[in-house]
């Protein structure tokens, strides 16, 4: 009896264990920094990031150079596709303008 | 006997979730910003197969040119900055490589292939042309009158879901170019090559 009962208590104290970490994964650090960059030229610059169905990923820095007139539009944005996260840097004419973006990604 | 086995059974579970409570407790320090901004380094320089060339994109834009700057005194005595290398610039490139170079038909085939099946849930989108290279791809699309292409939206699937990056180019009759670097490519190499070979045309016949 007492040697089934140390055998209960280990085996109850693994399961816990076990249990509490199932979701150690969730919401660890995965990579990055991942970086797009359009540079003088109006179109879409982009960077294919992490699995879309296992990761999730965030704008992390964004930087913005020579915008100076009322016409010059930069952006960035980070799109959910089917397949992957797409980082993507915007501009939205041929100027001087400069777009620099960051985007980070972690597991689910 | 039943009732004792049913105790040493709770008593291993407190103990299991408490010793959970307290590696987790532990844990909790790297759910700090700063130590999950550590911890995020630590793995991305172990893990990462990041190009070197990104951080160097990355780390233009801390240091903005701001009108004010460029309107004093001290900054009109200084030299003209250097052009900067655009997406233009490395679309010429890359056209001329493709123009030159080696091409795959074998990744043009299949690129083709997933990209019309690609276009198939976009309407008002076609393939003019594709063609590949030894390391990248140019694919030219065009809007049917009185549709709009949104590029963006074309990113995420086959082809260019498996390029590591690539650009578009928007020509004057409003064709869209996007040159994307083939799976295992680095954008950033192709762009640093660009930059320091300005007779590309024999990179991509190599």
């Amino acid at each position: 009896m007492k040697r089934s009962g140390i055998k209960s208590f280990v085996f109850a104290g693994l399961l816990a264990l076990a249990a509490g970490a199932l979701p150690a994964l969730a919401g660890t650090f995965n990579s990055g920094p991942y970086n797009a960059s359009r540079i003088n030229t109006g179109g879409i610059g982009f960077t294919n990031m992490t699995a879309s169905a296992t990761t999730f990923c965030f704008l992390s820095n964004v930087g913005m150079r020579d915008t100076d007139s009322s016409t010059e539009l930069a952006g960035c944005r980070v799109v959910r596709g089917p397949i992957v996260w797409t980082l993507q840097a915007e501009l939205s004419q041929s100027d001087d303008a400069d777009a620099f973006c960051q985007a980070t990604c972690y597991n689910n | 006997m039943k009732l004792a086995q049913s105790w040493t059974l709770i008593a291993g579970a407190a103990a299991g979730a408490v010793l959970t409570w307290v590696l987790s407790g532990r844990d909790a320090s790297t759910r700090d910003p700063a130590a999950a901004a550590q911890q995020g380094a630590a793995v991305e320089t172990r893990a990462l197969p990041r190009e070197p060339a990104q951080q160097d994109v990355a780390a233009a834009p801390v240091v903005p040119a701001t009108r004010d700057a460029a309107e004093s005194p001290a900054a009109s005595s200084e030299p003209p900055a250097p052009r900067r290398f655009s997406d233009a610039d490395l679309g010429t490139w890359m056209e001329e490589s493709l123009d030159s170079g080696y091409a795959d038909q074998a990744a043009t085939g299949l690129a083709t292939e997933q990209l019309e099946q690609s276009l198939g849930d976009v309407t008002g989108v076609r393939l003019a042309d594709l063609h590949c290279g030894e390391r990248f791809c140019r694919a030219s699309l065009q809007a049917e009158p009185g549709a709009q292409l949104d590029a963006s939206r074309l990113f995420g699937l086959p082809p260019f879901a498996y390029a590591s990056g690539g650009f578009t180019v928007v020509d004057a009759d409003g064709t869209t170019r996007i040159y994307y670097a083939r799976s295992g490519q680095s954008l950033d190499a192709l762009r640093d090559e660009a930059t320091r070979l300005p007779a590309p045309v024999h990179a991509e016949a190599r």
